[in-house]
């Protein structure tokens, strides 16, 4: 019986302990962040290739990271670690350069706008619309991640087949 | 005389090993009274079971009261149904919330979208799985309202903790722990249910509780809504705001109290029963209360079970993914965005709640009249619901998709409630949870599983829509599987019903003193797959008795033998062994009850040496070193041919040897029953006559034995009583020697054979 208690007190703390691990109370946002507006495209609207996506931003002096179709890094972590770990350019000393980035249609700008010259499929077969989604979040001057804001919008792009 | 029709309940005194006239004329006395007694036992079982089928609600004249009269007159309210359907309104909110916000999820946390989908996937597999053992809590002890309240305020805690995750092990560990809660919903809720209204009324209360589950599905999307854009809150406002209504919903159901088990049917029929026979409510004995994977596989040898759950296996493969389909379907043909699709969502279930409000009524009267008719509309409404469903692909106006769509999905719903109430019912109310699970399983698991694997490529050849079209094919082929249903559902549910009534005069004879046989199977059927091998089987073995099993090959000897043992399980019938139903016991619970089974042929390990032959067995028979050891000297002092022979290989000593080494099992096992399947194959008569005076010393020692052979004369010298096979049935049941006089039985060409030597005086080989 006693051995019974033990195992589950072990138990207990085991699952309080990974709580805790994965959970956090302080700063984290419950209220959603206004301090961009994603102008263009539009939501849901159709764009040809090439288009602009262009932004507003308020009470924020740092730079912007646009990704497509893929998620940013975590919070506060810097844009190296959207290198995955047995990616080539790790070994390499400011990596990720612009290059990397670019063959990835990532972007990091100080700018409001950003013009976009190609984005690969997302549809699967003709018949489908290609939906992508593109993902606006915020860079401190270091190129850290600033707070879990995210700003999204989607948008199809229309090809020619 | 002998007796080929319904087999005994009441025991017989049968004399000892030596046939004797005195004894067989009053053995003859013995069996015309049991005769008569067997026919009042058949007419009075017949009568209960009728009233046993009113008392499940099937009363086979489609009258149906009002819930109002029928919650009066039963002294029972609304609130179990209602706190119950809160509950499951709630309980998708988690899964909900990750769908709906999982763009801001994978953008806020990072985390890459595989890595998102494998946690939703993961979180899918566990609901499943996690079924299960939630049936085990609840399979011995009324406690599943316990286990439904517990849970939903650990989900809703949960629910709000997803609000407070900073990385995926987080995400992981709050779906996995939802998972496990949600859980209850789909094992408990509805054998509880069941449990708290009478049958007049669950047709209705079942179509009342799903049609909380389309609420939740419209108050998912709303409550997204409207903390995202009226509340202006993020992603984690959403998930600590649905976890506090989650928590209202806990609250509100925490009145919730266990009404025990089958207290309007299966109790009922007791109650009937033991009304007819006047008992008392002693409970069955613990020792043969069936375990987890017992229950699950006597549920499984249910054919209206199987054929239903292979019907939700179809209709999982339709709806779970339907849902993904569909979203793709209406972006592709009706260019609906993520706003528009969840508003499409929200207004589908709509379609289900007002069916679920029509159908409640003709449902009742359809399954008081006769639960088939329930599962025959189910298949027609399968049909009927994917047809509307593949016409909606078609359908070339926006509304006409949203009335064929919304139509078909609230045809779907109606099938829950029409297709989950025949299922449950034939099943006795304690294994109504693992029901519950498989119907997940099978449903969620097996049918989701194989739906997307299918659909995947159809996909990809012929579009989303050609995907949804290719559903119409599973579905009607289910409607067939459910019409199947419908042809077995009256005899399970009458064969659910002679249980009881078997279990409680049983009772009842123990109560008055009447001696149980050891031994009793009864109206035993077995199939090896479509092949059925035993039809309608009665044996019984009393006390100290030595019975032989004659036949022909392939006449089901063995094959009964399985039965007793638990190596094979019937598809009808019961084996009662010391007055307990053992019928779906595992083998090797049977052993520690006290029946064991020396195999056809060399029952020895072959590669072990003869000392450890016999101890391996002590030590599965779970007793103590020095027991065992005391018993292996014992049976080497009884034998000493065996003893000289102990340290050799068992596959060195000759044919004879072996099954002496065999049967000395029996002596360090020391069961009550000892099934012994053909012990003479293939032997010298001398070594026969040798082992034949084991088989007495066994017998003296106090235990009963079966003796399955194919030689009359050889199994006529030990003993008084016979039963005799042929082609799966018993043909003979009565005193040995009678045998002799049926010509009809013995002639097939070893019995005639036998017969000739046994008209010897002396008939040993």
């Amino acid at each position: 019986m006693r051995t019974r208690s033990v195992w589950r007190g072990a138990l207990l703390v085991l699952v309080i302990g990974l709580f805790a691990q994965g959970c956090a109370v302080n700063g984290l946002s419950f209220a959603q962040d206004h301090r961009v507006e994603i102008e263009a495209p539009g939501t849901n609207a159709t764009v040809r290739l090439p288009f602009e996506v262009r932004w507003t931003a308020k009470d924020f002096d740092g730079s912007f990271l646009v990704l497509f179709d893929r998620s940013p890094m975590r919070p506060d972590r810097p844009l190296r670690s959207l290198v995955s770990e047995n990616d080539p350019c790790r070994a390499r000393p400011g990596c990720p350069d612009a290059k990397w980035l670019d063959d990835r249609h990532i972007y990091v700008t100080a700018d409001t706008h950003l013009l976009v010259d190609d984005l690969p499929e997302e549809r699967t077969n003709n018949r489908a619309k290609d939906r992508h989604e593109l993902t606006i979040v915020l860079l401190d001057k270091q190129g850290t991640r600033v707070g879990e804001s995210a700003f999204i919008r989607e948008f199809i792009i229309e090809r020619d087949d | 005389m002998a007796r080929t029709g319904r087999r005994v309940l009441v025991a017989r005194r049968t004399g000892a090993a030596t046939p004797d006239e005195s004894s067989d004329e009053q053995h003859l006395l013995e069996i015309r009274a049991e005769e008569e007694a067997v026919e009042a036992v058949a007419a009075a079982t017949s009568r209960l079971r009728d009233a046993g089928r009113e008392a499940v609600g099937v009363t086979g004249t489609g009258e149906v009261r009002s819930l109002r009269e029928t919650f009066a007159s039963s002294g029972i309210s609304i609130y179990p149904a209602l706190a119950l359907g809160l509950l499951v309104a709630v309980d998708q909110f988690s899964t909900q919330g990750l769908t709906i916000m999982a763009p801001e999820i994978t953008s806020a946390l990072g985390i890459d979208r595989p890595a998102f989908a494998l946690v939703l996937l993961i979180k899918t597999l566990v609901v499943t799985l996690a079924a299960l053992p939630l049936a085990a809590i609840v399979q011995n002890r009324p406690r599943r309202a316990l286990v439904c309240v517990a849970t939903a305020f650990a989900w809703a805690v949960v629910t709000a903790m997803t609000g407070f995750v900073i990385s995926i092990w987080g995400l992981l560990l709050v779906s996995v722990a939802a998972g496990i809660a949600t859980a209850s919903t789909r094992s408990v809720h509805q054998p509880l249910l069941l449990d708290f209204y009478p049958p007049e009324s669950r047709v209705r209360v079942m179509s009342f509780y799903r049609a909380f589950d389309n609420v939740g599905d419209i108050a998912g999307p709303l409550i997204v809504g409207a903390c995202t854009v009226l509340l202006d809150r993020t992603w984690r406002g959403v998930f600590v705001a649905m976890g506090v209504v989650a928590l209202f919903a806990a609250i509100a159901g925490s009145r919730l109290r266990d009404p025990g088990f089958g207290k309007w049917d299966t109790e009922k029929v007791r109650r009937v029963v033991r009304a007819d026979v006047g008992r008392s409510d002693d409970l069955a004995p613990s020792e043969v209360q069936l375990g987890f994977f017992e229950i699950t596989r006597r549920l499984m040898l249910i054919p209206t079970v199987r054929r239903i759950l292979a019907a939700w296996a179809v209709l999982g493969m339709l709806l779970a993914p339907f849902l993904t389909y569909l979203a793709f379907f209406l972006q592709e043909s009706w260019g609906m965005g993520p706003g528009a699709r969840s508003l499409f969502n929200a207004v589908t279930p709509v379609f289900g709640i007002i069916a679920l409000r029509l159908f409640g009524h003709r449902g009742e009267e359809l399954f008081r009249r006769d639960p088939a008719q329930l599962l025959r509309l189910s298949g027609l409404l399968m049909a009927v619901g994917i047809t509307l469903i593949a016409l909606g692909v078609f359908a070339p106006v926006f509304l006409a998709m949203v009335l064929m769509f919304g139509t078909g999905l609230a045809v779907m719903s109606v099938m829950v409630p029409a297709m989950s109430l025949p299922m449950y019912s034939i099943a006795p109310a304690h294994m109504r949870a693992h029901l519950g699970a498989l119907q997940g399983i099978f449903g969620a698991g097996v049918g989701g599983t194989a739906g997307l694997l299918l659909l995947g490529g159809i996909d990809r050849r012929f579009g989303t829509a050609g995907a949804i079209l290719s559903l119409a094919i599973p579905g009607i082929a289910s409607g067939f599987v459910l019409r199947g249903a419908a042809r077995t559902v009256n005899t399970d549910l009458d064969r659910m019903l002679d249980t009881i009534v078997e279990e409680e005069e049983v009772r009842a004879l123990a109560e008055k003193g009447v001696r149980l046989p050891m031994l009793a199977c009864r109206n035993i059927d077995f199939s090896y797959g479509q092949l059925q091998v035993l039809f309608g089987v009665n044996f019984t073995v009393d006390d100290g008795e030595i019975v032989a099993l004659l036949g022909t090959n392939g006449a089901g000897k063995s094959t009964l033998l399985r039965v007793i043992s638990g190596l094979g399980l019937p598809n009808r019938g019961t084996v009662r062994y010391r007055g307990a139903d053992i019928t779906y016991v595992d083998a090797e619970r049977r052993v520690g009850l006290g029946i064991s089974q020396i195999p056809g042929g060399r029952a020895v390990f072959g590669p072990m040496r003869v000392v450890d032959n016999l101890r391996v067995l002590g030590y599965t028979h779970g007793r103590n070193r020095k027991a065992i050891e005391a018993g292996i000297e014992a049976t080497f002092d009884a034998f000493p041919r065996l003893a000289e022979r102990r340290g050799q290989f068992a596959s060195t000593l000759s044919g004879g040897e072996q099954q002496m080494l065999g049967l000395a099992t029996a002596f360090v096992v020391r069961p009550r029953l000892l099934l012994i399947d053909e012990l003479s194959l293939g032997l010298a008569p001398v070594v026969v006559g040798e082992l034949l005076e084991m088989v007495r010393r066994i017998n003296a020692e106090g235990t009963s034995v079966v003796l399955v052979e194919q030689s009359v004369n050889v199994a006529l010298s030990v003993v008084s009583h016979a039963y005799f096979m042929e082609k799966g049935e018993i043909r003979f049941d009565g005193v040995a020697s009678e045998l002799l006089e049926r010509p009809d039985l013995l002639r097939s060409v070893f019995l005639e054979g036998a017969s000739k030597g046994l008209a010897a005086p002396t008939p040993n080989a």
